[in-house]
């Protein structure tokens, strides 16, 4: 009676611990998907700059400048070149 | 405010606010890239590009930077700002500096369309462009001088390279045909006919070229000035609102940019932009 009590105890704790060890590995993994670089989380993509950015700078390359109302005689001219 | 002249790549310069330091350092700078970019000098490095058209070069990095902004701003503008205008403006006989542009008798070159900015590839300093094409930079490299110089002043002030002016702090700027607007910050910029202009047997060429014709452009004004962020995409905006004529003011207001019309009888129109912030009601 007492080595089937004995044998029962200790296959539970093996399942017990496969399970941890299971439950272990998945969360480690679950983890290392997150987290590590090397592992791919969504479709690739170019390294380019986004289109939005891209739109950014050219606005800028071509951007207004800021003007007001004359306030003051000119100090400058600006003749046709 | 204390303001120097000189002159350098066929215009005057104007530096205000500007100590000896700083005054000395604009004028190298504007001298260095002269010698760098001009199409007359015959040992500047862009003679020498041309004359490798055809095959591979390598340029300089202060070249290939230039050159990209000018392709970049060539995509922007839809060629009507094209780097490759160099042959065209050659062929109308503009081969020397203003000053020394005599009227000739001799009647112009056939015309010579501009091969276009598509043609040439830049790859970081390597640069290939189709044998014959050749590049003319100036607009480019004087405006961004001046924005270049701008920074170096020591305080508040301006520098002004003929038509093309970027401050450093307000300033109040007097435009063609009468009439002034304060720049509080970037660039403005005058574009027109009435002072790069020439004589070839009695026929007027400028140097707005249309690049598909190879043609000095016509258009109702004689004069466009517009603002930018920087003096570079002032003048840019300036030609290309030249360029594309009656559309001008529409083709700016589309940028959000403001612009100003000088027609050649003398009147005067701006754009929506430039009646939002200038002050000007706008002539539709």
């Amino acid at each position: 009676m007492r080595m089937d009590a004995a044998r029962r105890r200790a296959r539970s704790a093996k399942i017990g611990l496969t399970a941890v060890g299971v439950g272990f590995f998945a969360l480690g993994m679950t983890l290392a998907h997150g987290t590590v670089s090397g592992h791919t989380r969504r479709q690739a993509r170019p390294l380019a700059a986004p289109k939005r950015f891209q739109d950014a700078v050219r606005r800028d390359a071509l951007g207004a400048g800021l003007l007001a109302p004359a306030q003051a005689p000119p100090g400058a001219t600006t003749s046709v070149s | 405010m204390s303001t120097e002249t000189f002159r350098a790549m066929g215009c005057e310069i104007v530096v205000a606010g500007a100590g000896r330091r700083a005054g000395a350092a604009i004028r190298r700078l504007f001298a260095d890239r002269e010698r760098v970019f001009s199409r007359f000098l015959t040992g500047s490095e862009l003679t020498s590009v041309n004359a490798s058209a055809g095959r591979p070069t390598v340029v300089s990095a202060e070249f290939a930077e230039m050159l990209e902004r000018s392709l970049a701003l060539a995509t922007e503008t839809g060629g009507l700002v094209d780097p490759t205008v160099g042959g065209a403006l050659a062929a109308l006989g503009y081969t020397r500096d203003l000053a020394a542009l005599g009227d000739d008798p001799e009647p112009a070159g056939p015309p010579a369309p501009a091969p276009g900015w598509r043609s040439v590839e830049l790859s970081g300093r390597l640069l290939v462009m189709p044998a014959g094409c050749a590049l003319d930079l100036n607009g480019v490299v004087k405006s961004a001088t001046v924005d270049d110089a701008v920074v170096l002043l020591d305080g508040d002030g301006f520098v002004s390279a003929g038509g093309d002016l970027a401050v450093r702090g307000p300033t109040t700027v007097s435009l063609p045909g009468g009439g002034a607007v304060t720049v509080v910050h970037g660039g403005i910029a005058t574009s027109g006919t009435s002072k790069r202009r020439w004589h070839r047997a009695g026929e007027v060429h400028h140097h707005l070229v249309d690049p598909a014709t190879g043609r000095s452009a016509v258009s109702p004004w004689e004069a466009v000035t517009t603002s930018g962020a920087t003096c570079v995409a002032a003048d840019v905006a300036a030609r290309a609102a030249f360029l594309a004529g009656k559309d001008g003011p529409d083709w700016l207001d589309r940028r959000g940019i403001p612009g100003r019309f000088l027609a050649g009888d003398g009147t005067i129109a701006v754009n929506r932009s430039w009646a939002a912030t200038a002050g000007e009601p706008a002539c539709t």
